[in-house]
């Protein structure tokens, strides 16, 4: 069985004209001990999806209207508020994009960890600070001990990171979903911190969701990658196949967009154009306004997520071979 | 501990410049008051050879400065002078007044703050339900009415209508608490009222300030029961502009006691002083004034030890 299930997942949120989509019948399964990356763009619903697990999107601006989300064969989206409660934290932890304020300012880095720790099991408060210590030592921060009476504005961020991953990792859970962890660290310490994930994953046996936007982090920690675009997934492969054989081009464009080989005078290629306006979808597929290769049936015939090569989905309606053909070509004329 | 000793003993030391010319701002104005101590005290059928020796006696014929200056000697000494009207000294009327003032302060910031933050936490979590809506609009009223309409209106329903409380008089607490507190529960609510509700709109406010910030998320999805998490982690972020506003209402509060001492004949500090006013007795107006800016700047040091014990990242 799989760890966590989502299936064909609606989300709606309020605006001033009623209810919106911004999850649009998104399914995902992620099972014991895999890494699975979640990229897309801003706005493409990554985040949205990753806090609907725990039910963190507020509510009741945000609403779950179809689909189910399975931790472990329980629906979270039907749970009664007690069995929640004991997921969040318990069976699946989050850490989260900005560890500058993530942490509550007013109390002691020792006492929020043991406040994570006491609301899943029974455990004297000393108890709970050496397990407390226990994984801050696992997170390798610089003198863990002095660190419990410390308050998050003495730590760095690096180090706030770190202490957000313990505070997760204190009540063992089997799936950890990482919202864009490193995004706002320097890029030494967001190597640090993936480094310390794949370590962790390993010792702790974590299932591991990691949202994310930086095609660099993905290549280095995913087994499987799912491709966000409008609120949907457009694209589904093994890490691997992913980056060798995109066959959506929004994955394409999103490859060709990574600063790779700038440094040897090659240029960035954007994907023209911006993303939908929320709910602003059209018929077809959703990408057709920003694809070179969109044909006059991508506007109004929308593609479904299927399997073109294995284990390997997308969505679209272009021939495969056709898609790859011409991704060659293209990228031929963009070196030259 | 020391650091917070060390901090008040410096905000005191800075506070003695500010009592100094508090102090003479005092004196000056109570000077300037029009009407004429010495008649006042001579009374109404007195000639005007009598007036001119009460005047001499009183030292009322001097310059301000030297009249200023030999109060401060006295008041260094501890001597805050005699009341022209009573010949009682001002420092025996003020030990009796100010227990009064002070257990009608802290009462009212007692009942603001018990009823004002879980009522500013209830209408904040349960934003634009109905009873957000109606405990907001009432706190627009409470914030809205002036102390003197609320008090009579309290002394017609509760003492008059509904013979509950009584509506003037006072007992020391020390004599009789229980007599004590019946008779401060109308005064209490006169004051408490205004500061209750703006206790309780700063409390949504910054509360729903709070609610959206990130650490609110994790504590959340740590699994954290809801009240835990708007308790421990809200509405502990969001007292220190509560504590800001209980802070700078102090004065308003003396302020307010001043009306309510009146309304409800309490014998406190506001009432000795508008008897004070009224008689033109300098010393009682000077004692009764020094002690309520004293009050005032100590719930400045307060408010400020207060920051830093709600805020770690406030160093003192």
């Amino acid at each position: 069985m799989a760890l966590l299930e989502v299936d064909d997942l609606h989300v709606t949120v309020t605006t001033e004209d009623g209810p919106a989509s911004v999850i649009d019948g998104v399914s995902l399964r992620v099972d014991a001990g895999e890494t699975v990356c979640l990229v897309g763009e801003s706005g493409s619903g990554k985040s949205v999806t990753a806090m609907s697990v725990l039910r963190l999107n507020p509510e009741p601006a945000f609403a779950y209207p179809r689909g189910a989300i399975r931790v472990a064969g329980v629906d979270t989206l039907r749970m009664p508020a007690r069995q929640l409660r004991a997921t969040r934290g318990g069976t699946v932890a989050m850490v989260f994009q900005d560890p500058t304020t993530s942490l509550n300012p007013a109390h002691r880095i020792g006492d929020q960890i043991v406040e994570a720790i006491r609301a899943h099991q029974d455990m004297s408060r000393a108890d709970a600070r050496r397990r407390a210590l226990e994984v801050l030592t696992d997170v390798a921060i610089a003198e863990p001990g002095r660190r419990l009476d410390q308050y998050p504005h003495q730590l760095s961020g690096g180090m706030r990171q770190r202490v957000l991953i313990a505070m997760a990792l204190a009540c063992r859970p089997r799936l950890l979903i990482a919202d864009e962890p490193t995004t706002a660290l320097d890029v030494t310490t967001q190597a640090r911190i993936l480094q310390l994930l794949r370590e962790l994953g390993a010792k702790y046996e974590l299932a591991l969701l990691l949202v994310t936007h930086d095609l660099g982090v993905v290549a280095q920690m995913a087994d499987r990658v799912l491709v966000m675009y409008a609120g949907r997934i457009v694209e589904a492969a093994a890490s691997r196949d992913l980056f060798y054989d995109p066959l959506m081009p929004y994955t394409d464009g999103l490859l060709n967009s990574r600063p790779r080989g700038v440094a040897d005078g090659g240029g960035l290629t954007p994907i023209p154009g911006a993303p939908p306006r929320l709910g602003d979808w059209g018929a077809g597929c959703r990408f057709a306004p920003r694809c070179r290769l969109a044909e006059a049936r991508c506007r109004t015939e929308p593609p479904a997520l299927t399997a073109a090569d294995g284990g390997h989905l997308r969505a679209c309606l272009l021939d495969v071979d056709d898609v790859r053909a011409r991704r060659l070509v293209h990228r031929q004329a963009a070196a030259r | 501990m020391a650091t917070v000793l060390r901090f008040v003993g410096r905000r005191l030391l800075q506070t003695v410049p500010v009592v100094v010319i508090m102090s003479f701002v005092v004196f000056a104005v109570t000077s300037l008051l029009p009407g004429d101590a010495a008649r006042s005290v001579a009374g109404e059928g007195a000639s005007q050879e009598q007036v001119d020796r009460i005047r001499e006696q009183l030292g009322l014929d001097d310059n301000v400065f030297v009249r200023y200056v030999s109060w401060c000697g006295r008041l260094l000494r501890g001597d805050l002078g005699t009341s022209l009207t009573s010949g009682q000294s001002v420092r025996e009327m003020l030990a009796i007044a100010v227990p009064v003032t002070a257990e009608l302060a802290l009462l009212a910031i007692l009942v603001a703050l018990l009823i004002g933050l879980p009522a500013g936490a209830l209408t904040a979590t349960r934003r634009a339900g109905w009873i957000d809506t109606a405990v907001s609009g009432l706190a627009l009223v409470g914030v809205s009415m002036p102390w003197f309409w609320l008090g009579l209106l309290l002394v017609l329903g509760l003492s008059l209508g509904l013979p509950w409380f009584p509506a003037s008089g006072y007992t020391a607490f020390t004599t009789d608490p229980v007599d004590n507190l019946t008779h401060m529960v109308l005064p209490t609510l006169t004051v408490a009222v205004g500061l209750l509700a703006l206790v309780l709109r700063q409390t949504r406010a910054a509360l729903l300030n709070v609610m959206s910030e990130d650490y609110m998320r994790t504590a959340t999805a740590k699994g954290l029961s809801r009240g835990r998490v708007v308790v421990r982690h809200g509405l502990r972020n969001a007292l220190m502009p509560v504590v800001t506003v209980v802070g700078l209402q102090a004065g308003a509060l003396l302020g307010g006691a001043v009306i309510t001492e009146t309304v409800f004949g309490l014998p406190g500090l506001g009432r000795m002083l508008v008897n004070g006013i009224f008689s033109r007795d300098y010393p009682v107006i000077q004692g009764a004034v020094l002690v309520i800016v004293l009050a005032v700047l100590a719930v400045n040091v307060v408010t400020d030890v207060l920051y830093a014990a709600l805020d770690p990242r406030v160093q003192l």
